[in-house]
């Protein structure tokens, strides 16, 4: 026994005096992972034409092994020693994890692999390498295996063969992965004292990948950066010669199958190729290999040395393709090429639309005519042959590849009216060949081919009030108000733009009874001035049809309210005085009012009302004073009344008592928005008498938009003998604050950035200051003061009212 | 994966204005005199602590309502931007960031209320995850790197246009609103049962725990849960430059409720709730804090 | 890979045997030391146990719980052995030299705590069987055989017909039969030169001999990442019987065992003895 002993120390010691680092020293000990084909531990992924079970389908332990053996023999042929724990694929394979441990052990290996592929375990696909270690991502075991680990995963990503959804490195400690484990980590890794690491080289649940990995060439690859990695991790040389391989798909027809697929891997994928390697002029054929059957289009050429090279690729349905290629020592050169079908027959139109047959509803009168073909057409000679009838002017254009024509009408279809669309034989696709026999396809139309506009304000002529002015428009659709901004113009006088505030727009939404879109204006208008707002004829509803031309609204601005402090019947500021009076009214649903304090002309307030009626005719709504108003009116006067309409038509009248008599004085119909003023004579009433205010009525206007609105009433003045009020005059601001009067905050907008705000006392001197465009008045006392907005570079005063 | 190409259109609430869903039965400012610069307000589950920070999100302060006392749980930048209180509302998970070699630098930190320890619970990242507190752990990701403590807990985190939400340490992402800018704000109610997110553009959706859209409250921002039924959250305007109102709003999760809780001139924002206690509390935009008990009816 | 020869054996043996021994569990109970990858001294009176990396090695006095520290280097906990009269553990440890992997062996005398080297750093792989006294066997990757030791007396035994790798090759007390594992084929017993080969079991890891007619072992199943089932298993060697000692509801990572106890190690590093009883 001791002589044995003897002679193994010396031999030891002879080693280590001889020590250089090169391949013959290493013993490298490969763990192809799983075995035996058996669905509990292994990975079966079924894919076409492979059923479930059959061990020539895609296993894990399979490709495990595929990987092992190429990466055993490079590491043989460089002098390393290689162990591996299996090499066949049987039940009898698939070994203990502590004994796969124990056996690198006793192999007296330097480094570990486990070759493993990956699965998410969720509906997710995705494909990157992940290599892991024994440990927590910042806490290896063995820091030298994590080493391992991360020169295995900078060299799997280089492979250019296949689709990574992530080229980040992706090297992990099995503890920080499986937290739930603790610290068990993976089996193989446990019993090494040996740096190693288990490889996740793709995913094998991303079909496309699935396919690769029943290349052998594929493995190959996978295989030579492995053994990248063993030279990276030893800084051994490598070797003299490089490769070639890459992946063959076609260049646009899709890959047909139920499963993800990412950039490329959309694209079929070119089988059986015939692939050369020819020397740079392309005279001589130096080496052939081909893709293999099993829809993944890889191909390699394993040895070749280095330099410049031509290489051919064909399919039996391709069109040939070359491309030069440059090899260098040590390196795969990843050429992945597309390549042309041959288009060996006819074309045809494979699917159209509209398809419409007869029973079938009309077809919108905006319907574009398409058709996909099954190759890729000579667009002048479809252009040519492809007609309609009754005729309409139309644009032609084309997508995906010239696989798609699109007609689209320039004008809407008319209504009622059977189309047909004709392409006559002569179409051909990008090879020459031409059609065989013509194409149709009819369609009926529908009954509507222009959106119609059944409420607007202003409308043209009209008056317009200056203050917080809007535009409204109702249409019978939902009017598509993405790109209105654009639809409608408003110049004054000068032809100036007037700008509309977009980000105050309201608009019909799903399930409303009209469609509209109602815009206030950014400032108030100049009392006076006349303005034009345009209607594009391109303003359309959600199915694109627009109006049937656009329409051009003159309106003028104006100020509705006047002051005449000696004559006011009713100056609308106590709401509680008006309620609804049953007896006086027909079918209302709802009616609410309140004290509007915002949107008054006269005072502090004015008198909201909203109201709801059940059907869209047929009712009435009598809202009766507590008391008769003081004022006498008899025939030889005038009212003037201030009303805030809303667009419903509805009309509005004024009951007037007189002993043993009851008016009802028409004031007018609420066909605008804004405030308006009215004047009307009241020669309806009788000669003699005296009347009072004891009411404001309403009726309703049959009409789809009349049946819920929102009117206020200001001042009800009383002029005598009939005379008319003075337009008043205003200024122009943009900047607004409010509330006001203000307890907590005092809030400034305006068009552009507020940078600060000041409030100034009576007395001048500044009281307190904000940054941004909100001033904190709860400390300040009750008052009156100044507040001062400065935006871009100029300030504006506005005076407000502090009050707690 | 399940997709629902909802527009804007589709997403039609029938509220009752202002109806009322609960009383408020007081409002307390908090701290006045005592704190300044008070915002982000973060209340734990039973309503007993509250976290808050500067406007710029520096900092972090810890206020005991039954002590009454502050502490300064960091002054670091960014503490009060993703700060959230363990279930047990014993410890707090925030985010640090700090400039090294010009490069912003994060990591995930906890600090324990009784030792008043911190200790780094993650390695420095450029991006990290706001870090989702669960019962044993917590969970965030470190540029791209998903760091659990916590697998078996059920979970929701958005990354961009994705809700993501982990079961049993098993991960799904969903995305029910289509043309999105992206989804933030998610949380799970109380209760583990659904699923509260915001879509950028287009406003709350709760979902169940597979992806399904139960209901689209509204467009309202920084929604919180008040129980398993109802939202509190903030309805902001602006005019494209400055806020032009903001106020709290409660809202029933199945959309068909809504209650103004302040007027939206009074400019208060970034709603906090517990249930347990009844409690809301909100900031002001010029960093004062209110306490609203409510009482839902 | 599979030699076909012994499932007649194996086979034959059921019919033939008759009077078979009985093992049964008296009593298990938790050693309050926490350790991993147990190994008993032959007279049962001491366990080996290191952590779940292989970091270090520690002796366990079953009567007197006294801890010794044998050594506390990386790698030292792999495959320690007791010498033959019980005296000294014999262990191995690991140290890289320009990257490349060197494995010593060394033995501690457990009274002294001398340590003394057997063999310098060498490459390759080192067996600490072999140090343990005149009897011992193991597998060998050299050969891809058993290398059996009588009394001094050494054979290289090849038992399965087309067998590729032993591992874990033990003599029995009475240094008549041996146990060992063909990697591909399972768990065997055979005379020692290897004759009349018979097989126990499959998948079976950490076999020992429990007295001369039950072999211990355990038992694992698992995904190809980690073990998902693991059971302690006892085989009577005559009748081929397989008793389990444990229900699977804990993985367990190693087991040893001696005639009247057993100690496994559980995946949480809880270590757990139980004292058996066999009858002839």
């Amino acid at each position: 026994m001791k002589k044995k002993f003897i002679a193994f120390t010396i031999a030891a010691l002879a080693s280590i005096a001889a020590m250089a680092k090169d391949y013959s020293d290493l013993i490298i000990y490969i763990n192809p992972g799983h075995g035996g084909h058996d669905a509990a531990n292994d990975r079966n992924v079924v894919i076409y034409p492979y059923a479930e079970g059959d061990t020539s389908g895609f296993w894990e332990s399979n490709s495990n092994m595929h990987k092992g053996f190429f990466l055993r023999d490079m590491l043989q042929d460089l002098g390393v020693k290689v162990v591996m724990s299996r090499v066949t694929n049987t039940s009898a394979d698939d070994l203990g994890l502590e004994t796969i441990g124990r056996l690198a052990n006793a192999a007296g290996s330097d480094l570990f692999l486990s070759i493993h592929s990956n699965a998410t375990g969720t509906s997710n696909r995705v494909n990157f390498p992940i290599i892991f270690f024994r440990g927590y991502d910042n806490e290896p075991v063995y820091p030298d295996a994590k080493v391992w680990a991360t020169d295995i995963d900078v060299n799997l990503l280089t492979n250019g063969a296949t689709i990574w959804t992530s080229t980040n490195t992706n090297v992990r400690g099995d503890w920080s992965f499986q937290p739930t484990w603790g610290t068990q980590g993976y089996g193989v890794l446990r019993k090494l004292t040996i740096p190693g690491a288990l490889s996740e080289g793709s995913f094998h649940d991303y079909i496309p990948e699935t396919y690769r990995l029943m290349s052998l060439d594929y493995k190959w690859i996978e295989a030579w950066n492995f053994r990248k990695a063993v030279d990276d991790h030893y800084s051994l040389p490598g070797v003299s010669y490089g490769a070639i391989a890459g992946r063959l798909n076609d260049s646009r027809f899709p890959r047909v199958g139920d499963f993800k697929m990412i950039g490329d891997d959309q694209l079929e994928t070119v089988d059986t190729a015939y692939v050369s390697l020819w020397d740079e002029t392309g005279t001589t054929k130096l080496q052939e290999t081909y893709s293999d059957m099993i829809l993944n289009g890889i191909y390699a050429f394993r040895k070749v040395e280095p330099g410049k090279y031509m290489m051919k690729v064909s399919g039996n349905r391709h069109y040939e393709t070359s491309t030069m290629v440059e090899v260098t020592a040590d390196e795969i050169t990843y050429v992945n090429l597309k390549l042309n079908k041959i288009r060996n027959t006819a074309p045809v139109v494979e699917t159209y639309s509209p398809v419409w047959k007869e029973g079938d509803p009309g077809v919108l009168c905006n319907t574009p005519v398409v058709l996909d073909f099954n190759w890729d057409m000579d667009t002048a000679s479809v252009e040519a042959a492809f007609s309609i009838t009754p005729e309409i002017p139309g644009e032609i254009t084309w997508e995906n590849n010239n696989l798609r024509m699109i007609f689209t009408p320039t004008q809407t279809y008319q209504t009622s009216t059977v189309y047909t669309a004709r392409l006559d034989a002569s179409a051909k696709h990008a090879g020459g060949m031409a059609m065989e026999a013509p194409f149709e396809l009819s369609f009926f139309t529908a009954d509507r081919n222009y959106m119609s506009i059944i409420g607007q304000f202003p409308k043209d002529g009209e008056k317009v009030h200056f203050d917080n002015p809007a535009i409204e428009v109702r249409f019978d659709k939902l009017p598509n108000v993405t790109p209105i901004l654009k639809q409608i113009s408003i110049v004054d006088s000068t032809g100036t733009k007037v700008a509309l505030n977009n980000r105050k727009m309201t608009y019909s939404k799903l399930g409303a009874e009209y469609g509209f879109f109602r815009i206030p204006f950014t400032k108030d208008l100049t009392v006076g001035n006349t303005y034009k707002m345009t209607l594009s004829n391109e303003i359309a509803d959600k199915d694109g049809i627009p109006l049937q031309d656009s329409v051009v609204v003159h309106f003028t601005a104006v100020d509705a309210g006047t002051e005449k402090p000696d004559s006011i019947i009713e100056d609308m500021e106590d709401a509680t005085l008006y309620a609804l009076n049953s007896q006086g009214s027909v079918d209302v649903d709802t009616v609410s009012i309140k004290k509007d304090a915002t949107n008054k002309l006269f005072g502090t307030s004015c008198v909201n009302v909203m109201y709801e009626f059940p059907a869209t005719e047929g009712s009435e709504m009598l809202l009766s004073r507590s008391a008769l108003a003081d004022a006498k009116l008899t025939n030889n006067d005038a009212v003037g009344v201030h009303v805030y309409g809303d667009l419903t038509a509805n009309e509005v009248y004024l009951e007037v008592i007189a002993p043993e008599d009851v008016k009802y004085i028409p004031v007018g119909k609420l066909d605008f928005l804004g405030w308006r003023y009215f004047e009307v004579p009241l020669t309806m009433l009788e000669g003699e008498k005296e009347y009072q205010l004891s009411g404001v009525k309403m009726v309703q206007t049959p009409s789809l938009m009349s049946r819920k609105g929102e009117f206020k009433l200001d001042n009800i003045s009383y002029i005598k003998d009939g005379a008319v009020g003075v337009e008043g005059i205003e200024t122009m601001t943009s900047v607004t604050v409010y509330p006001n009067p203000a307890s907590e905050y005092l809030i400034a907008n305006a068009d552009g950035l507020i940078d600060k705000v000041e409030l100034i006392g009576m007395n001048g001197t500044v009281t307190a200051t904000a940054d941004g465009n909100v001033l904190n008045v709860s400390e300040i006392a009750d008052g009156i003061y100044f507040i001062r907005i400065f935006v871009g570079g100029t300030s504006e005063l506005k005076k407000v009212v502090v009050k707690h | 994966m399940k997709k629902l190409l909802l527009s804007v259109m589709a997403f039609v609430g029938v509220v009752s204005m202002n109806a009322q869903i609960a009383d408020v039965e007081s409002v307390t400012p908090l701290l006045k005199g005592v704190e300044s610069e008070m915002h982000n307000p973060v209340l734990s589950a039973d309503g007993s602590q509250l976290l808050f920070s500067e406007c710029d999100y520096t900092g972090l302060r810890l206020y005991d309502f039954n002590d009454n006392v502050v502490v300064k749980v960091s002054t670091e930048a960014r503490a009060g931007l993703d700060a959230s209180f363990s279930p047990d509302g014993k410890e707090i998970y925030f985010v640090t960031q700090t400039l090294q070699n010009n490069r912003n630098m994060r990591q995930v930190k906890k600090y324990d209320i009784a030792s008043r320890q911190t200790i780094e619970v993650s390695k420095q990242g450029r991006v990290i995850s706001r870090p989702v507190a669960t019962t044993k752990g917590f969970a965030t990701t470190v540029d791209g790197d998903l760091l659990v403590t916590d697998n078996k807990a059920t979970r929701v985190r958005t990354e961009g246009t994705s809700l993501i939400i982990a079961k049993n340490g098993v991960e799904k992402a969903y995305t029910p609103v289509a043309n999105s800018a992206g989804y933030i704000w998610s949380s799970l109610s109380p209760d583990g049962n659904k699923v509260m997110f915001f879509a950028a553009g287009f406003g709350i959706v709760i979902t169940d725990l597979n992806g399904n859209i139960l209901s689209t409250p509204g467009n309202f921002e920084a929604p919180v849960w008040y129980g398993n039924d109802h939202i509190v959250a903030m309805n902001a305007t602006n005019d494209g430059h400055n806020y032009r109102s903001s106020q709290i709003v409660l809202l029933s999760a199945d959309g068909t409720q809504f209650q103004a809780l302040t007027k939206p001139e009074s400019m208060t924002m970034n709603p906090t709730a517990s249930f347990d206690a009844g409690k809301i509390v909100y900031a002001t935009i010029d960093g004062r804090l209110y306490q609203m008990n409510i009482k839902l009816k | 890979m599979k030699a076909k020869s012994w499932i007649l054996m194996a086979a034959l043996s059921v019919c033939a045997s008759m009077s078979a021994a009985d093992l049964s569990v008296v009593s298990t109970e938790k050693l309050d030391v926490k350790g991993y990858y147990p190994v008993l001294s032959p007279d049962g009176s001491k366990v080996l146990f290191t952590t779940s990396d292989h970091d270090g090695l520690k002796s366990l006095d079953l009567s007197s719980s006294e801890i010794t520290l044998i050594d506390n280097a990386p790698g030292t906990g792999f495959d320690p052995a007791f010498s033959a009269d019980g005296k000294s553990v014999i262990y191995r440890s690991i140290v890289k030299v320009d990257g490349l992997i060197r494995r010593d062996v060394k033995s501690y005398d457990l009274a002294t705590g001398e340590k003394v080297q057997l063999l310098e750093p060498s490459r390759g792989n080192v067996d600490t069987r072999q140090f343990v006294g005149k009897t011992f066997a193991y597998g060998s990757a050299r050969t891809q055989a058993i290398e059996v030791s009588l009394d001094g007396k050494k054979q290289t035994i090849n038992p399965i017909e087309s067998g590729y790798r032993y591992l874990w090759a033990s003599v029995s007390p009475s240094n008549s039969k041996l146990v060992f594992t063909e990697v591909y084929s399972g768990l065997f017993v055979s005379e020692l030169d290897g004759t009349k080969a018979k097989f126990l079991a499959s998948r079976a890891e950490f076999p020992c001999w429990a007295g001369d007619n039950y072999v211990v072992a355990l038992y694992t199943e698992d995904d190809g990442y980690v073990v998902t089932k693991a059971k302690v298993i006892a085989v009577d060697i005559e009748s081929g019987k397989v008793i389990e000692l444990t229900d699977g509801s804990s993985i367990v990572n190693g087991v040893t065992a001696t005639k009247d106890k057993v100690v496994y190690a559980t995946e949480d590093g809880e270590m757990f003895i139980m004292n058996i009883k066999i009858t002839e």
